[in-house]
């Protein structure tokens, strides 16, 4: 009897020096005003000359299945092509620029000419030069590379090709001009030129010449050294890079590392310089350690949704949806989830003022259960109803801690929702596309441009409408702000469809963005991260140490 | 001549002097395994204890184990809540009773099946030899040769993540040990001389099987049982930690640990708390698996 | 003796064989094929996903799929990735080599914990030390590995602030690195595994304590340790081998979560990341592998313990 005792003594005793030593080392709750105290920006500008040299560390939880710009929709994928290749035009980077502007600026292209009509657009290629790796071997970019490349994006399977739906023709002018040609105008094509899938490729590569899974060859600011699936993926620096005396590292590499601990445990003994976001506890802990470590915070580039089955009772009564989106506490939740972020829009605010301004977000979607529960009365449930949830696991804990805090939310104005997990795989290619679901809360891709978070979830013919919706009149207003080439024009009609979407719709319905907050060693210089995909910006970082 | 009669003389009397003789011998057999396995006893204690717990849940529980104390996050544990409350602002205590009843049903329905349905084939298999038995028992050894986890992996990573998914995955892995079990036990019934003898009194075969063979099954296959427990339990508590087992917002305890590996270093007792339970109810069921061991066949260990 | 090998051989491939079916059917038949997975991100029409299908030859009927596949296989042509492209054979032939190490350095340690232990308590049979002994070993096995795996990182990272160096490196490229990696997640699996090696040696000494041949030497005088050590350890050992035999699909198994905590790149985190992302190629193949090792290690065993046994031997 005394043994058992005695062995159950141990367990106890060790358990007792586990929270005796974690007690020793973490003490966050009396330190939760210094993560307030983090800059909210980018690090700071040195005023130092940038010092060339040194290896970036990169860990991600994940890599890319393969590395095929344009197979893949993979954010991993587009973040590593953003360092070895380049876009006809870029999201602009650098000191004073906001993680969410997204200002067009040359890339490979040096300029550009619009057409009077806004039919033709004729790019005009700078002098730029491939990476000096077999069998491209440092030539230099031409028009046939572009054109090439296009061809690709078009015939290939995907939503990629998308992009180019609206363009008529692609003709290489000359060795160094591109004309496109476009059906009609179409405000929204410098932004779509701009978009991740747009890498340049060399034309060697479009006729298969380069293993695009699992190689690359670009005019990016590094260079692909070799890609350990699943292991890492190593870069050094282009020494030709269009950029004269850019970039100043000298490698970057790119680990996996799944276990988040594990990736705070290697930034803060220094082995690693960028490990994604973090929650605010751990920031807590981090700057415990590591006081110099700065702050980096930004608008995440997607939102949460909450969205329903239009064809499925009760979800096609537009009361039940606007009471259901009254029973959320969306800021409570992202900041207890996220440690703090924003209501959200149907245009994502990542896109900056292309969202509805904060105040009337909030206006539209205000948090009042006893309204909800009395629409829900009014449309006939006012006992509620049982439902089920969907939402995938593969995008990390916090997505399915929102879905549990949604589901509390809906519980008491009387909808009790039984939360489905569903396993990644079988929610992007059945669940979801194919409508099959009565609910479900999940992240939408990062789209850049407001055409996209509107017209193509919420237009009947829309790639991603995937929640059953038809309004004509909808339809029509967004076919509409496509021809609206002035800019200012075209965002005031942009909120006129948002203010209607929330009144009139109801589905999906946004919650919340997010703040995503980054620790970065104080020696880091230069980092402009933007919200667009790829490690681009990294041509502009150095070392200071 | 005599013993005919006394059977009909007072048949209800002998019967119940029948069953009060197994029965008496079942207290003496308890008694014994109580004085001898001390630990095996302590064990079943703990087990019982955890029962009991998974029984009285909504009694013991001070809190629902889903719903969100939204004014206290990660808190440490107080008296408010004794374990503390994890990220979504749940009580840690409460979901970690609630967690028991997930743990010990998967387990029970898990091995109750597994014992039925192995049961079946091992006597199929056994019984009727030959070609049957040869493509049965390729089919287990195939199932065998997968490696526990990895099989389980693969059918819940599948089916998606989902109590009676785990469960599926679990039995297939439980059946083919407790087959082999009773199959082997049906050879043993077929070659014996028992068989021959009462064959040759008239008695059936199914008869002779019932009679001879479950006893002899009884023991390995309650040893096995009790391990087995032990194997589901941490089978389960794998799976749902790698995000394919039970889901949330069930109070799993693999699911609460997978949880709390985010905050390990701002919230450890959420890492230390489902982790000594789990350790605890397997290792209670591993000793108590190995004092009967030890009980029933002392050649046996 | 080859008569018996040459039959368990072929009884392996026989089951092999029916695994590889099992394995190919259940994969098929269940929901998230993995073209609309690839593709479902995208705006592709049916006739874009029926042209990738026939790329990757899933549109014929899944025997022909299963009987392609065998066929390549027994070349050496496992496929490709369906993914990333690259061929599954090489993809494995890359990862095995972590696994194996894993599972060997785990076995290693094992019996380093385990083999004293039994010893010291077949020693003091029945006393205090003796039950103490097994409960803490068996405590070892009850421990889930994964937590156990989650607390010593913890406890190192805050306490020694000290974590294993990222980026895999093998054995090969740098030991001192690599056995920093290896050696957490091997420890986890060995504190398992030890607890059934101690109860082994502790039979397995305890047979040669009371035997008639321990009294024969005690009567001689001669040294009772030395013989204690030498022929109790070569019965253990004997019984420890028959026990990897058997131990060896929880070791296969626990790589999966123990590869995954420590971003190890195995067969087991493979196999993890490649069935949720319905990449069939790897996963069949890697389930083929894992089975085979589990057969031949079996196999193994039972050879080396039918030469051991000379009653077998004469078979």
């Amino acid at each position: 009897m005394d043994k058992k005792l005695k062995s159950i003594g141990s367990l106890i005793l060790l358990g007792l020096l586990i929270l005796l030593i974690s007690a020793c080392s973490s003490d966050t709750k009396n330190n939760e005003s210094s993560s307030e105290s983090a800059a909210a920006e980018s690090t700071g500008k040195g005023s130092s000359e940038p010092k060339s040299g040194g290896t970036y560390t990169i860990l991600s939880p994940a890599d890319p299945d393969m590395l095929d710009p344009h197979k893949q929709s993979s954010i991993y994928t587009h973040m590593l092509a953003g360092l070895v290749y380049n876009k006809l035009v870029a999201y602009e980077t650098g000191p004073g620029v906001d993680y969410t502007d997204y200002n067009v600026v040359p890339d490979l292209a040096e300029r550009w000419e619009i057409s009077e009509d806004g039919t033709e657009y004729k790019f005009f290629l700078r002098e730029a030069y491939w990476h000096d790796k077999a069998p491209v071997n440092g030539r230099q970019v031409t028009a046939e590379d572009v054109v090439a490349t296009m061809e690709r994006i078009i015939n290939l399977p995907g939503h990629q090709a998308a992009i180019l739906s609206e363009v008529e023709s692609i003709v290489a002018e000359d060795s160094q001009t591109v004309v496109f040609k476009l059906k009609q105008p179409f405000a929204p094509f410098l932004n779509f030129m701009a978009n991740h899938f747009m890498w340049i490729l060399p034309k060697e590569a479009v006729e298969g010449k380069v293993d695009l899974a699992t190689d690359a060859i670009g005019t990016g600011p590094f260079v692909l050294d070799k890609w350990e699936d699943n292991v890492q993926a190593t870069y050094s620096k282009n020494p030709n890079y269009y950029e004269k005396g850019k970039p100043y590292l000298d490698k970057v590499i790119y680990k996996v590392v799944p276990d988040q601990a594990s990736r705070i445990a290697a930034f803060r003994t220094g082995q690693a310089d960028s490990i994604g976001g973090l929650a605010p506890e751990q920031l807590a802990q981090l700057q415990k350690t590591n006081p110099d470590t700065k702050i980096f915070e930004a608008l995440f580039a997607t939102q949460e949704q909450l969205y329903m089955n239009m064809e499925r009772e009760p979800f096609n009564d537009l009361k039940v949806r606007k009471a259901i989106s009254m029973a959320v506490d969306r800021q409570s939740m992202v900041d207890a989830i996220y440690g703090g972020g924003e209501i959200s829009s149907p245009v994502n605010p990542s896109l900056g003022d292309w969202a509805l301004p904060l105040e009337e977000r909030k206006e539209l979607l205000p948090y009042n259960p006893e309204e909800a529960k009395k629409l829900l009365a009014e449309a006939g449930y006012p006992n509620g109803f049982d439902t089920k949830m969907i939402v995938t696991n593969g995008y990390g804990e916090q997505l399915v801690r929102v879905a549990q805090w949604v589901a509390e939310d809906l519980r008491n104005i009387g909808i009790n929702a039984e939360i489905e997990i569903v396993e990644y795989a079988t929610y992007f290619s059945e669940r979801w596309p194919n409508v099959d679901y009565d609910m479900g809360v999940g992240y939408q891709t990062y789209f850049q441009e407001p055409d996209e978070w509107l017209r193509t979830q919420l237009h009947t013919d829309g790639a991603r409408n995937w929640y059953n919706i038809s309004d004509p009149e909808l339809d029509k207003m967004l076919d509409k702000q496509r021809l609206i080439l002035d800019v200012n024009e075209r965002k005031e009609y942009v909120y006129n469809i948002q203010r209607y979407v929330l009144e009139n719709l109801a589905n999906p319905l946004p919650l919340t963005t997010y703040y995503t907050k980054t620790p970065v060693h104080d020696f880091v210089k230069d980092s402009y991260p933007h919200a667009s995909y790829g490690y681009g910006y990294l041509r502009d970082v150095w070392l200071d140490k | 001549m005599s013993q005919i009669q006394l059977d009909s003389e007072l048949p209800n009397e002998r019967i119940k002097a029948g069953k009060n003789l197994h029965f008496s011998k079942f207290k003496q057999d308890c008694k014994r395994f109580i004085i001898t396995q001390k630990i095996g006893f302590v064990s079943l204690l703990i087990i019982l204890v955890v029962v009991a717990v998974a029984i009285a849940a909504p009694i013991i529980a001070p809190y629902d184990p889903i719903s969100q104390d939204r004014a206290a996050f990660l808190a440490a544990p107080t008296a408010e809540h004794l374990m503390g409350t994890d990220d979504l602002g749940r009580d840690v205590f409460s979901r970690l009773v609630y967690g028991s009843q997930i743990s010990l049903i998967v387990g029970i329905v898990t091995v109750v099946i597994s014992i039925i349905l192995g049961t079946l084939i091992g006597m199929i298999s056994g019984f009727f030899g030959g070609i049957v038995d040869m493509i049965i028992q390729r089919i287990m050894d195939a199932v065998m040769s997968i490696p526990a986890l990895i099989l389980a992996l693969f059918i819940a990573a599948l089916l998606g993540p989902a109590i009676q998914n785990v469960i599926i995955a679990l039995v297939i892995i439980e059946v083919p040990r407790f087959a082999r079990i009773v199959r082997g036990e049906m050879l043993r019934i077929r070659e014996s001389n028992y068989v021959e003898a009462s064959r040759s009194v008239g008695a059936s075969s199914f008869r002779i099987i019932m009679k001879h063979g479950l006893p002899n099954m009884m023991a390995p296959i309650i040893v096995m049982a009790s391990l087995a427990f032990g194997q589901t339990i941490i089978a389960e508590a794998s799976l749902s930690f790698l995000g394919i087992g039970t889901p949330p917002p069930n109070p799993s305890w693999g699911l609460m640990l997978s949880d709390a590996s985010m905050y390990m270093e701002s919230a450890p007792w959420l890492v230390l708390f489902p982790g000594l339970a789990l350790s605890i109810l397997v290792l209670a069921f591993n000793l108590f698996g190995d004092a009967l061991r030890d009980f029933l066949d002392p050649k046996m260990s | 003796m080859i008569e018996y090998i040459a039959r368990r051989l072929i009884f392996g491939i026989f089951v092999l064989l029916i695994m590889t079916t099992f394995i190919f059917i259940i994969m098929r038949a269940v929901p998230g094929d993995v073209v609309t997975l690839q593709l479902a991100n995208s705006g592709a029409t049916p006739e874009q996903m029926d042209a990738l299908k026939a790329e990757m030859g899933l549109d014929k009927s899944v025997i022909w799929q299963l009987v392609d596949w065998l066929s390549n296989a027994v070349q050496g042509d496992l496929g490709n990735s369906l993914w990333s492209g690259q061929q599954v054979s090489e993809i494995i032939l890359t990862r095995l080599p972590v696994t194996i190490q894993l599972a060997v350095l785990s076995i290693v340690l094992a019996i380093i914990i385990g083999i004293p232990i039994g010893v010291i308590s077949a020693v003091k049979q029945n006393s205090f030390t003796d039950h103490f002994l097994k409960v803490i070993s068996i405590g070892g096995l009850s421990i889930p590995n994964f937590w156990l795996a989650l607390i010593l990182l913890t406890g190192l990272s805050l306490v020694l602030n000290w974590i294993p160096p990222l980026g895999y490196q093998s054995f090969v490229d740098n030991p001192l690195v690599n056995m920093q990696q290896m050696f957490l997640p091997a420890i986890c699996l060995a504190i398992t595994l030890s607890a059934s090696i101690v109860r082994m040696t502790r039979s397995a000494v305890l047979e040669v304590l009371h035997s008639e041949f321990i009294r024969t030497v005690r009567a001689k005088g001669a040294k009772e340790g030395v013989v204690i050590f030498r022929h109790a350890l070569r019965n253990s050992l004997v019984s420890v081998i028959t026990l990897i035999g058997l131990q060896i699909g929880y070791l296969l198994g626990g790589t999966v979560v123990l590869e995954s905590i420590f971003a190890l790149p195995g067969l087991g985190s493979l196999i993890f990341e490649s069935v949720l992302i319905r990449d069939y190629p790897i996963v069949q193949s890697t389930v083929l592998v894992f089975g085979a090792m589990f057969l031949l290690v079996n196999l193994l065993v039972d050879i080396m313990y039918g030469w051991v046994d000379p009653r077998i031997r004469a078979k």
